[in-house]
């Protein structure tokens, strides 16, 4: 029978499996995203500087080819693009900072709008939990950040292999690790952080303007701190500082004299004494998660009681 | 046979404060009605039924299933039709359909083909591919009744599914509501303000008042006992005529000269009484079925100050 010619009847057919069931909400919030013209030119850019730096890496080894690029030019055997832990750092901050644009793009999409349409219920109401409705909206923002962060990243560091050999890859496999793990942590904060703004201010304009705020008022607030009372801790406010030490952690995780380097570099002005400690800055991260947890399970409940 | 709702001593506290007060009952209605005056607790029993609230004390179950230990299964049963406006911006009808299927479980391609069929069911089939947000409020809530029923489920909570829908719309609800009803698959329960709309879908009714059952009625059975008390106006002489109908067991109340009242056995039919009147030479000049309405039992349920049933 035609579809419009059906009436009602119970279903009785197949069910989908419960475990994947949080990846719904992702699937369509990807179509919704994209859907916005500038997200879709945004995101395409956010690729450009990984396209750049693979380009580099794939020349400085076909020295042959640049000579055609730049004929006249003489071209030396040494490496022209170092790729070693300063080089992904490099690119990790720079990919970083176009994430956070990227987050405030589309973060406070993605749960304010449920708030403010009182669309819980609809979903509470079903076999999908709150821990399924926040791991689904917190996936489409890991996805596309991590697409843009620590995928073209270690494409590179794929694509370096591929081109300098298997040795290369044992020997610098530390890099895999600290670009997989770095960009895990960033991407899990920034999204974190976007959710919880999200959930608390439903105008999003003003959302993303507390994403912003949340990650450079504290900056602010920390350098002064370390100015009057000539002191680093801070820096545990900076973010920019703190994802730093977490990364350098990683990066020069068997390298303490690069650490040292990478942990003066990240000195904010230059003027502060003390660069703060690795475990700090790791659970200063670990606090901001678990206080946007908390503040995404106070607000995403089907029903506000009012006390 | 398993009651469609069953409570045990239910109660819920927010911040102390009692909303349900120990609700008992075991409600087996193909369509149940939900009533009560603001505050009275309606929508916090049903937000417990879905597993919203925890209940506090005792117990409560949905077609069998307790609402602590197996709520994700009772979600798989139900379809829940919020009071407010519910829907998701930037979204047509058939994708907001069809994802809500997709998380009730339904495979992606059932989901769209079922998505398809209940928005077109409802009415909605031109204006799927519209965003909801443009929807005018009898389409949002016809909206959400298609995401209630999309997936087919074996309970259907409504509530008010009738606010803000003009004569028209109204009657398109309440018809759609019956259809559902009749169709022997699924069991209602309709929350609503309007007297007439429990009325008109329901065969069992529950009335709750300051957190408590206060009454819990069988329309049914309510409907068939009115039946069996009538009120007569005869002319002529009619003592022969009470005596007869005395001797046929009903019970008689006389109202001045003319007017009776009388309960019947459920031996007795009516036309009896117009083989007797017409024996006895007593012409019947008007005879009504006593109609203690909906709104009848509410204001009994009422007036009963304790608040206890």
């Amino acid at each position: 029978m035609a579809v419009h010619r059906r009436g009602y009847h119970q279903y009785d057919g197949p069910r989908t499996p419960e475990r994947w069931r949080f990846w719904i909400l992702a699937r369509y919030a990807f179509r919704r995203v994209f859907r916005l013209r500038l997200v879709a030119i945004f995101y395409v850019i956010c690729f450009i500087p990984a396209l750049i730096a693979s380009s580099a890496v794939y020349l400085s080894h076909n020295v042959d080819v640049l000579a055609s690029l730049f004929q006249g030019e003489r071209f030396s055997d040494a490496e022209l693009v170092p790729v070693t832990a300063e080089f992904f750092l490099f690119l990790m901050t720079f990919q970083a900072s176009l994430s956070v644009f990227l987050t405030a793009l589309v973060g406070p999409g993605l749960v304010s709008p449920d708030l403010t349409n009182n669309a819980l219920p609809l979903y509470f109401s079903r076999p999908f939990s709150r821990v399924e409705y926040v791991l689904g909206k917190f996936s489409v923002l890991f996805v596309l950040l991590w697409l843009v962060t620590g995928a073209p990243m270690l494409f590179i560091y794929l694509l370096k292999s591929s081109l300098a050999g298997w040795s290369w890859f044992v020997d610098n496999l530390h890099l895999a690790f600290a670009i997989v793990l770095g960009s895990a942590v960033w991407v899990s904060l920034l999204s974190l952080v976007a959710l919880a703004s999200s959930a608390w201010l439903r105008w999003r304009p003003a959302a993303a303007g507390m994403l912003f705020a949340l990650l450079f008022f504290p900056t602010g607030f920390g350098q002064a701190a370390n100015e009057i009372m000539r002191t680093g801790w801070g820096s545990l406010l900076n973010a920019i500082v703190v994802i730093g030490t977490v990364w350098n952690s990683l990066f020069y995780i068997d390298d303490a004299d690069g650490y040292a380097r990478a942990a003066r570099a990240l000195n904010p002005m230059g003027r502060v004494a003390d660069p703060i400690p690795a475990w700090t800055a790791w659970l200063v991260v670990g606090t901001v998660c678990a206080v946007s947890l908390l503040m995404i399970n106070r607000k995403i409940r089907a029903h506000e009681v009012v006390r | 046979m398993i009651p469609a709702i069953e409570l045990d001593n239910l109660s819920v506290l927010f911040s102390g404060r009692p909303i349900l007060k120990g609700l008992s009952g075991a409600f087996y209605g193909r369509a149940i009605g939900l009533l009560g005056p603001n505050g009275a607790g309606k929508s916090t029993l049903i937000q417990t039924l879905l597993g919203f609230h925890p209940p506090t004390r005792g117990s409560a179950r949905v077609l069998g299933m307790d609402v602590r230990t197996q709520i994700r299964e009772i979600r798989h049963a139900i379809g829940y039709m919020p009071e407010n406006d519910s829907f998701i911006t930037r979204m047509t009808g058939i994708r907001l359909v069809r994802m809500m299927a997709e998380l009730s479980g339904l495979p992606p391609a059932e989901a769209l083909e079922r998505a398809h069929e209940t928005l077109f069911h409802l009415g909605l089939g031109e204006a799927r591919y519209r965003d909801v947000g443009t929807y005018s409020l009898g389409m949002k809530q016809m909206a959400k009744l298609a995401v209630a029923i999309v997936h087919g489920p074996r309970m259907l909570i409504l509530d008010e599914p009738t606010n803000g829908l003009d004569a028209d719309g109204r009657k398109r609800m309440l018809e759609i509501i019956r259809e559902i009803r009749d169709s022997h698959d699924t069991q209602i329960i309709l929350c609503s303000h309007l007297l007439r709309d429990v009325e008109e879908c329901c065969d069992e009714v529950v009335i709750l008042k300051e957190g408590l059952l206060v009454t819990h009625c069988n329309l049914e059975a309510e409907r068939r006992t009115n039946r069996k008390f009538i009120q007569v106006e005869t002319r002529g002489e009619t003592g022969v005529f009470l005596t007869r109908v005395e001797q046929l067991g009903c019970e008689l109340a006389v109202n001045g000269s003319r007017r009776l009242k009388m309960i019947l056995p459920e031996t007795v039919e009516v036309r009896d009484l117009y083989h007797v009147a017409a024996e006895t030479g007593v012409q019947i000049r008007r005879l009504d079925y006593k109609r203690d309405s909906l709104q009848d039992i509410f204001l009994k349920a009422m007036e009963g100050s304790n608040g206890r049933t």
